[in-house]
Parts: C-alpha cells; sequence; structure tokens
C-alpha cells in the first residue's frame, strides 16, 4: 500500500522514522569514539541521518545496519584527514607483527593523568587510545554489539582479521587500563 | 616442600582466557579455563583482570544524540512534504513495535466486526432500515478499505516478526543453545 503524493511515498516515511530512532545513537556514539569531538560526531551523525533520507528507496531495513554504520565510518575517516591528524598518527597494520602507534593526545582533551570522573570516562579514553583499527572494531563489537561479518563488511576487513584485531584490541585495552592504574598512583 | 609447577601463559592460552572472559567462548572452554584457574592462582588474576575490564565495557552507556540536532534534521526533512504528516506520524509510532501493531489490528477487527455486526442487526426483520444505492457503495468501500488496512498492518507485522524478532531475537539463540547441547552430549 503506497501513497504517492509527495516525491517521497509515506512507506519512505514510515522506514526512515524507525531507523531514525533505532540509529541515531549508534552513530553519534561511534562518530565520537573515532573522532572524539562532540561537535564533529554531531556533524558527521547529522550527515549521516540526511543520507539515510536521502538513500530510502535503494535498500531495506534489514539490509540499513551494515549500510547505515559503513557510510558512518567513511565520514568519520573523512572528517580525520581533514583534521590532518592522521599525519599525526602513524600505524601499520601487519599480522606478523604488534601495532605500533605514535599516539597524540587529542588538542580537545586534558591531560590524562587527571583523575577520572568515574569508571565510563577511564574505559572511553582508554578505548580512545587505541589505534583507529582496532578502535572500530573494538567499538562495534564490544560496545556496539555488532558482529563478526557485519563488522567486516562495514570495515572491509577480512572476517578472521577482525577476530585477530578484536583480540589484539582487548589486549591493548587492558594495557592501557594499566598505564592509568599506574599514572594514578605516581 | 615440593613447588607446585606453574602453568606457562603462552600466547594461544591468553586469547582463549580474554575470549572466555569476553564472553566469546564455549561451554567447554570455559570449563576448562575454570578447572585451569583452580589449579594456578596467575592464570585466575588474569581471568579476572579481563573478567573485569570486560565487564566495565559492557557497562558502557550510550550518550544520547542532542534533542536540538534531531530536530535539526526533521525540520530539514519535512520539507520534503509528506514527512511530518498525522498518516505518517501514526504509522510509525504503530510500526515501530510489533506489539502496537498486533494491538493495533485488533482494535481495528473488533471495530470492523462490530460495525458488520450493527449494521446486521439493524437489517434483521422488524427492524429494516432502507439504505439508498449510493449509501450501500460507500459502505462497502469503507468496509473494504478498513480490511485493506488490517490486511497491510498484519503483513507489515508479520514481517518485522519474521525478519527481525524471530529471526535475529529468538531463532539464533535457540539455535545457538541447541549447538552447544550437541557438542556436549557428542564429547567434541
Amino acid at each position: 500500500m503506497s501513497v504517492r503524493l509527495y516525491k517521497y511515498d509515506m512507506l519512505d516515511s514510515i522506514r526512515y522514522r524507525i531507523l531514525f530512532k533505532q540509529y541515531k545513537n549508534k552513530i553519534y556514539n561511534y562518530a565520537l569514539f573515532i573522532l572524539k569531538d562532540d561537535m564533529d560526531a554531531d556533524d558527521v551523525t547529522q550527515e549521516v541521518l540526511i543520507r539515510i533520507w536521502k538513500n530510502m528507496g535503494q535498500f531495506n531495513l534489514n539490509a540499513a545496519k551494515v549500510w547505515i554504520m559503513k557510510t558512518t565510518h567513511n565520514l568519520c575517516l573523512d572528517y580525520l584527514r581533514r583534521r590532518k591528524k592522521f599525519d599525526d598518527r602513524k600505524y601499520k597494520i601487519d599480522t606478523d607483527k604488534e601495532i605500533n602507534l605514535v599516539d597524540m593526545t587529542p588538542s580537545n582533551y586534558p591531560d590524562y593523568r587527571a583523575n577520572f570522573i568515574n569508571v565510563d570516562e577511564k574505559i572511553k579514553k582508554a578505548i580512545e587510545k587505541l589505534p583507529e583499527v582496532l578502535n572500530s572494531i573494538f567499538v562495534l563489537y564490544e560496545v556496539q554489539g555488532f558482529k563478526y561479518k557485519e563488522i567486516s563488511n562495514i570495515l572491509n576487513i577480512p572476517l578472521n582479521n577482525v577476530k585477530v584485531y578484536l583480540l589484539r584490541a582487548r589486549r591493548k585495552l587492558q594495557e592501557e587500563l594499566k598505564d592509568y592504574e599506574k599514572e594514578k598512583v605516581y | 616442600m615440593r613447588k607446585k609447577k606453574s602453568i606457562e601463559v603462552t600466547g594461544e592460552l591468553l586469547d582463549k582466557i580474554i575470549s572466555a572472559a569476553y564472553g566469546d567462548a564455549g561451554v567447554l572452554q570455559k570449563l576448562k579455563l575454570k578447572y585451569l584457574s583452580f589449579k594456578d592462582e596467575n592464570i585466575k588474576r588474569i581471568y579476572l583482570d579481563y573478567k573485569t575490564s570486560a565487564k566495565a565495557v559492557h557497562s558502557l552507556k550510550e550518550k544520547d544524540f542532542p534533542e536540538r540536532s534531531s530536530n535539526d534534521i526533521l525540520s530539514k526533512i519535512e520539507a520534503e512534504g509528506s514527512f511530518n504528516s498525522l498518516p505518517s506520524k501514526t504509522f510509525s509510532i504503530l510500526f515501530s513495535r510489533p506489539i502496537i501493531s498486533a494491538a493495533a489490528a485488533g482494535i481495528i477487527i473488533i471495530v470492523v466486526v462490530s460495525l458488520l455486526f450493527f449494521n446486521k442487526q439493524m437489517g434483521s426483520p422488524g427492524n429494516e432500515t432502507k439504505y439508498s444505492k449510493a449509501e450501500i457503495e460507500l459502505a462497502e468501500k469503507q468496509a473494504k478499505e478498513s480490511l485493506a488496512l488490517v490486511g497491510f498492518a498484519f503483513n507489515k507485522t508479520k514481517n518485522i516478526l519474521e525478519e527481525e524478532v524471530i529471526h535475529e531475537r529468538v531463532g539464533k539463540p535457540i539455535k545457538k543453545g541447541f549447538d552447544t547441547i550437541n557438542k556436549l552430549f557428542s564429547g567434541g
């Protein structure tokens, strides 16, 4: 049943509202973890939500999940490139070696030696310090509940690599948390 | 006194500990690790450290997308025309939850059946009312539209139940449970 009175029919509006409610917070939180900036995350979220509306006729509700997160991820990368922080962050993905990171504290965050407000803040900061790919995979799997196959499609990474990187992310996070404990003591 | 030999934590074992701590491991693997934790304090400590971190990660609260920004987008899209119509808003509320769709469909059915029943009573001997041909045609058209609406609501609910609720939230966990039981029985 479709009532074509306007450019977008009523069913598109209905489906959009459902997607809007379901995904706005997921998109926003993912962008926050990657971009580490409220305003940029807000911009990315708005852009993604508008793109969803413009593409309403092109996917069904089941396929929407991967498309939406893929678009979000790609937009976040665009923002990062624009900020030119990619030049400051050197990392190499190599299946035989550990991932090396020259970590740069984001300019809009205070010194990490400061006392954290609560455990949530501590965990978030530690996740944000992970290298970009590990960060993305970790957030999508552990925080947002996506499956391996979905993450593989979103990030365009082979399925086995997703599992390996996830394990590395978990190990790296544990190291980050130990470092925070040490900093608090000293 | 004989020193208790500690178990070497290889990379592979550490990965298994981490998987178990984060809730990815199978039942057998968890049991094996529990046994190893009991035997070796170091393994127990590593497992508990990771488990604490995993618990903290899984309890992270999602930040809400600002209301002001949501409204900005909706007002931009509203310009398209059909977006903010009452039928669109009503339908989106109806179809965002299967239970609401089912309840709405139930109410529509009750109303339609009541109307038909009431019409039948009015038409019974001794209580006949004469209707014009136009009135009868209008009533038939309205009944057909109501039934079409009910049919649409049912189909939509069925699709949502089949594709999203039953498949994702019910079928997969049940299948996973059966797989675990099969593994236990086959000893694998």
